[in-house]
């Protein structure tokens, strides 16, 4: 295989929580040595429960959020060492797709210019010829030309999740980091949406970079799914045998949380006992090892590196493969 | 929210504004001091509109302004005229409603003259009509808080916009550069500056523009922490938008309602903080009438009570008219406080 579209190594990155001019600072350690890579026109899932810093992930990638430390380079280009212009270019080429479909986008500015802005910023088309291209796009989309003419609060929060991919598409990136694209949205339109991604992959050839924590959502879009746990990855594997051969308790413990469609085939559910734990003070050793159902010594001293279980499965546990 | 409204957000603020009714006082009574300001001198002039004077037409109010702007120069017949005195012998002549000047002396006239059909609002302690001052008081009075509040309004936006956006050590900086500014007491600085400097109406400008603006920029640097969390802001940098560019069309729509409130505000006191500064005699030139300065006449001649009444009215009605204004802004474009 060649090089990867997106390679990120080793990538740090903390907040400082708290503290003022003579108090003591917490630091939060939100990334905490992530290696992540994302081929071309693939759909790399990832996964976890809020606030183990998979967005943070996903907006250190793109420069939203400056990183600590590490390496992020796409196309073959070092992004944390992009000058301005360098940057700007780089951003053409990478997009996002937020969450919260009211909060992405700005209530006073028309549809049609959200979605043609990134043609303007790049000098890519102006006037008629930007007019035509956000018709396209929002044709694309599965919209209607002259929705270009109104404002958000107009539309459906699946309306404003589509205008939001034609936005992130307008510029023709080869990556779009998808940040829970349709959590916030009812089951019904989330498949709608979802749907459309794939379409739009098949098409435009783009790369997703898909956070959620939504497995199923996961499963049904990625190829390859990436499991997070307190800031770094626990599990990596392909997505069929992430599902069918678990190599990590964590990555057991929520697909055990998963509904089933058929209760007469249900497994046993994996309870997990307590909280996830602060990361403002994460755990010695293994960073699960409080809540896991098979802890043993070794776990509570020794953190875990990832190692290759079988070709391309990849876990951070002492005990692997379970 | 209502999901109709498709002229857009500004849209729906006026039709809140609307059904309104004290905001749409204070819009109206605004709206027409606006309108005397801008035609004072059409309203109230010594000047007749038209004179036809030994078979010549003149049109001598018009003559000015074409005159003040360099087009024309007087005719002849009109050179130090007076024209009281030319329309007795003139065959027509057509006069502004007040057919005075605010600070011609009414020499045939008498002194504390009380309201008559001659002079409506009566005269001050030099002969001059008191309906003539009122009228070009609008305009020192409206010229002072529109200017005092788009200097206010530049360096508010502009500082708070900076701290609220770059947050860090920018905004721990400006922050403080802030409250030290709160710090000063203007009445006195101007009261001392006053002493140093001749009289000018413009320094009064300037003094209470560079020293008022910390309310607003606090309420921008507010606002800027808000918007700028929300996720169409990281859109706008992501596609690769220059700080600029997110500052100007992304956060700043989004930040400006409530400073329009402030700004209406702004208004009124600079206007009340004039005419007190006029009423103490400080830092406004002698000869302008401004409605403070013809209070102040009032305060040692207790009798002439027009002299106190009017312009104290009018001081009263348009520092409410703002507030008004103010006030309706503030529930129009507050969409929790809708009571319908």
């Amino acid at each position: 295989m060649s090089a990867p579209l997106l390679r990120v190594r080793g990538l740090h990155k903390r907040f400082s929580v708290g503290g003022g001019f003579l108090a003591r600072r917490a630091w939060l350690r939100a990334v905490d040595g992530v290696d992540l890579d994302v081929n071309s026109g693939e759909t790399v899932g990832l996964v976890g429960e809020s606030g183990c810093g998979k967005s943070t992930l996903g907006r250190t990638i793109l420069r939203l959020i400056e990183a600590d430390r590490g390496e992020i380079s796409f196309e073959g280009q070092d992004v944390r060492a992009a000058g301005r212009r360098e940057l700007r270019a780089l951003r053409r080429r990478m997009q996002i797709v937020f969450q919260d479909p009211y909060a992405s986008l700005n209530p006073r500015m028309r549809v049609g210019d959200a979605i043609g802005e990134g043609l303007g910023i790049h000098r890519i088309a102006r006037g008629d010829a930007r007019r035509r291209q956000v018709a396209e796009l929002l044709e694309t989309v599965g919209m209607r030309p002259e929705h270009a003419s109104r404002y958000p609060h107009e539309f459906s929060g699946g309306q404003r999740q589509r205008i939001g991919i034609a936005r992130a598409l307008a510029l023709r990136p080869s990556l779009i980091v998808a940040d829970e694209p349709v959590s916030s949205l009812d089951v019904s339109i989330q498949a709608q949406i979802l749907n459309l991604m794939l379409d739009l992959q098949k098409q435009l050839g783009v790369a997703y970079l898909f956070i959620s924590h939504d497995l199923r959502v996961v499963k049904h879009m990625s190829d390859r799914v990436f499991v997070m746990y307190l800031g770094r990855v626990v599990e990596e594997a392909p997505s069929r045998d992430l599902y069918a051969r678990p190599q990590h308790p964590y990555t057991e413990s929520l697909l055990s949380a998963v509904p089933e469609p058929n209760p007469g085939g249900r497994r046993d559910r994996i309870q997990l006992s307590g909280d996830v734990p602060s990361p403002l003070a994460p755990p010695s050793g293994c960073p699960f090892h409080p809540r896991c159902p098979r802890v043993v010594e070794r776990c509570r001293s020794e953190t875990p590196a990832l190692r290759e279980i079988h070709p391309g499965h990849r876990s951070a546990c002492h005990l692997a493969p379970l | 929210m209502t999901t109709r409204a498709r002229g857009g957000y500004w849209h729906e603020v006026w039709r809140q504004m609307r059904s309104t009714r004290r905001a749409m006082w204070g819009l109206w009574i605004v709206a027409s001091l606006a309108f005397v300001a801008v035609f004072a001198d059409l309203i109230a002039n010594e000047k007749p509109y038209y004179l036809e004077l030994d078979g010549e037409n003149y049109f001598p109010i018009a003559t000015d302004y074409a005159v003040w702007l360099g087009f024309e120069t007087w005719p002849k017949a009109l050179v130090n005229a007076d024209y009281r005195r030319l329309a007795e012998r003139a065959e027509r002549a057509v006069w502004p409603p007040i057919p005075y000047t605010a600070t011609r002396v009414d020499i045939t006239g008498e002194t504390y003259a009380p309201p008559s059909r001659e002079h409506w609002l009566g005269t001050d302690q030099l002969g001059r009509d008191v309906a003539a001052g009122m009228v070009h008081g609008v305009r020192v009075s409206l010229t002072i808080g529109l200017i005092v509040v788009a200097i206010q309004a530049t360096l508010g936006i502009l500082l708070g916009a900076l701290a609220g956006f770059y947050a860090g050590w920018i905004d721990l900086v400006l922050s403080r550069f802030f409250e030290l500014m709160l710090g000063i007491p203007t009445f006195f600085l101007i009261i001392t500056v006053a002493a140093i400097f001749p009289p000018s109406i413009y320094l009064i400008m300037a003094i209470l523009g560079l020293t008022g603006w910390v309310g607003i920029a606090r309420f921008v640097r507010a606002e800027f922490f808000k918007v700028r969390a929300q996720e169409f802001v990281a859109a706008a940098q992501g596609l690769g938008g220059s700080h600029a560019r997110v500052m100007l069309r992304h956060i700043l729509p989004n930040a400006i309602a409530p400073v329009l409130v402030a700004m209406s505000f702004g208004v009124a006191t600079a206007i009340l903080t004039e005419s007190g500064l006029s009423f103490l005699g400080i830092g406004v030139p002698q000869h302008l009438v401004t409605w403070g300065s013809i209070l102040a006449v009032a305060r040692s001649n207790t009798f002439a009570w027009w002299l106190a009444v009017f312009p104290g009215l009018a001081i009263f009605l348009t520092v409410t008219a703002y507030n008004l204004l103010g006030d309706g802004l503030r529930d129009a474009l507050d969409p929790k406080l809708d009571v319908r």
